[in-house]
């Protein structure tokens, strides 16, 4: 009814229009094409590049705006933010599409997508009634989709021929301009009814309920970070106060009382208490600095491999037996340098582990896929192993179990594989070893490539935490996997520390 | 000999200090550098006041005060905890 309308109006309005313009010109001296010609040799020199040249900046800049904006966001929204983000905006997408099909099938009685069909598809007799009924349906869809975009088209046209009416005319453009604008808008207006919407809430209110939840985390996280630190800060004023109380005493005792023949003692251990100091608050200045890292994609088992070859000769001197699961590492985003020592970090916590035993000191190590984006590092000893009332406090600053440990080392293993965005695990069984497992995240291309893979095996990118996925990717890799844990895990505990911001 | 007193800490600067104190102020001064050593003292010989660490490796002081109230209830033993800010006199 309405496009009914919209067509007598526009047929009016060309009648009008032609009317008026005939008349018009022929007011000026009745048919006189020589204003046509000016007009159209006007039109046709126009300089139209510097409104292309004008179009082309605004695009490249919108361009590289876009482009900002997605990096700034694949940047600063952590993955599980980013997950969120784009379920939304399935859902979205899979209620525009509904939203769409129910459209069409009020102008069309058809829809794009059969599975959403109220209507059931007719039982058929044969091919030919099937392909015949195919054609009847896709030509149904055509008329649907050209009646929408006919009726945009009317509107558009329509108002511009209003305001032509109106306002005595843009201007004396040859008569075929306002047929070609309303196209263009009617076209414009088209994608923008379609595509606008979804744009508009992706952009903009997913967008800032995605702010918010980062927000909130960000809160959360900066609570953590204050507790952790009032309790770094108890632990580390008695690790100072009390050398220096002793020192202190003693250097006194030795002012009131300079002939003793105790002060040569006195002295030695008041250098140890302030040698224990200096280097408590050197550790602890390297574990608080704020460190920038260089994120690179390196190979995984180039950095491993790095770190057994700065920790070759204790190794030796210990008489290990290191065996390496692994021909070639995953590609992963990470800083090697950084990664490295925390490898040779693990390496020589395991060593010193291992001291207890006298014969047999293994030391394994694994890369694998876990099929979550991340490649893990199981680094396995079978040394003393750690209590599980101790488990849950190994990564805490200043915790250790070492005569001369800082307590700082698995601590700054932490934070590193934390900026990292991995995670740190450990299994552990008193008498039988300690299993380290680190998880650091794959590079993108990487990542791309099994999500191809999960593709191509059927699988949306969402579940793609099942075991078909890993298969994939070990494949992908060239790595060698290894499965069954020296630790049984029905006897061990664990602590996971996750990597949150 | 004004009496006998036992020095615990796991921190040999503490304990070294401690004892250097309290002998020039004429005190016999015994020292433990942990939990056990001490109650091994505890058992061997009387002491009139125990001064201990409470967080060391191994038994903390108040398993400590605990054991030596098991050895000897009737015996007033003072135990004075120097870890915290504030001395605290538990017992």
């Amino acid at each position: 009814m309405f496009g009914i309308f919209i067509i007598a109006l526009i047929i009016y309005a060309v009648v009008q229009h032609r009317k008026r313009s005939r008349l018009c010109w022929m007011k000026r001296g009745g048919g006189d094409w020589s204003k046509w010609n000016t007009e159209w040799s006007k039109f046709k020199n126009t300089d139209w590049s510097k409104w292309t040249d004008e179009a082309q900046k605004t695009a490249s800049s919108a361009e590289r705006f876009a482009n900002n904006l997605h990096s700034k966001i694949k940047r600063d929204f952590e993955t599980r933010m980013s997950r969120k983000f784009e379920a939304k905006s399935a859902r979205y997408d899979r209620r525009m599409r509904a939203r769409f099909n129910r459209q069409t099938q009020k102008y069309g009685g058809v829809s794009l997508d059969p599975e959403n069909d109220l209507p059931p598809p007719p039982e058929f007799k044969n091919d030919a009634e099937r392909q015949a009924y195919e054609r009847a349906r896709k030509r149904a869809a055509a008329e649907a989709g050209f009646f929408v975009h006919l009726m945009w088209y009317g509107i558009i046209i329509g108002f511009l021929f209003v305001i032509n009416l109106l306002t005595g005319g843009f201007g004396s453009y040859p008569w075929f301009i306002w047929p070609a604008l309303g196209w263009g808008f009617g076209i414009a207006s088209h994608f923008a009814a379609v595509y606008g919407w979804r744009w508009v809430h992706q952009r903009v209110f997913i967008a800032r309920e995605v702010n918010r939840e980062v927000l909130q985390e960000k809160e959360q996280l900066r609570t953590e970070k204050q507790a952790s630190l009032d309790e770094l800060t108890a632990t580390f004023a008695h690790e100072i106060r009390n050398p220096i109380a002793a020192a202190k005493s003693l250097v006194q005792q030795m002012g009131e009382d300079p002939t003793s023949h105790e002060n040569v003692e006195y002295a030695k251990v008041a250098l140890d208490e302030l040698a224990r100091v200096e280097r408590s608050v050197s550790h602890l200045l390297k574990y608080a600095k704020e460190e920038d890292y260089k994120f690179e994609n390196v190979n995984l088992a180039w950095v491993l491999d790095g770190a057994l070859t700065q920790m070759r000769s204790k190794l030796e001197a210990n008489s290990v037996a290191v065996s390496r699961a692994y021909l070639s590492g995953p590609t992963v985003r990470a800083d090697a340098d950084k990664l490295r020592q925390v490898f040779s970090n693990m390496i020589d916590n395991a060593i010193d582990a291992m001291e207890s035993r006298k014969d047999e000191r293994r030391l394994e190590f694994a890369i694998q896929n876990n099929g979550n984006g991340m490649a893990a590092v199981r680094i396995r000893d079978n040394g003393c192993g750690i209590a599980d009332d101790k488990l849950g406090k190994i990564f805490n600053p200043f915790y250790t179990s070492k005569e001369s440990g800082t307590g700082l080392g698995l601590g700054v293993a932490k934070k590193v594989i934390d900026s990292h965005r991995g995670t740190i695990q450990v299994h552990s069984t008193v008498g039988v070893g300690t299993e380290f497992i680190l998880e650091i995240p794959l590079s993108d291309a990487v990542r791309d490539a099994i999500d191809a893979v999960a593709a191509l095996n059927g699988e949306t990118a969402e579940s793609a935490d099942s075991s078909g996925d890993a298969r994939a990717t070990q494949n992908l890799n060239g790595q060698v996997d290894i499965d069954a844990p020296i630790v049984n895990p029905a006897a061990t505990s664990s602590e996971t520390s996750r990597a949150r911001n | 000999m004004k009496g006998r007193l036992l020095v615990v800490d796991d921190e040999r600067g503490i304990v070294i200090a401690l004892k250097g104190l309290f002998t020039k102020e004429g005190y016999e001064v015994e020292t433990a550098e942990s939990g056990e050593e001490a109650l091994e003292k505890v058992k061997a010989g009387l002491f009139h006041v125990i001064i201990t660490d409470l967080s060391m490796k191994g038994m903390s002081g108040l398993e400590l005060l605990g054991h030596v109230r098991e050895i000897d209830p009737a015996c007033a033993v003072k135990i004075i905890c120097p870890s915290h800010s504030t001395t605290t006199s538990c017992a």
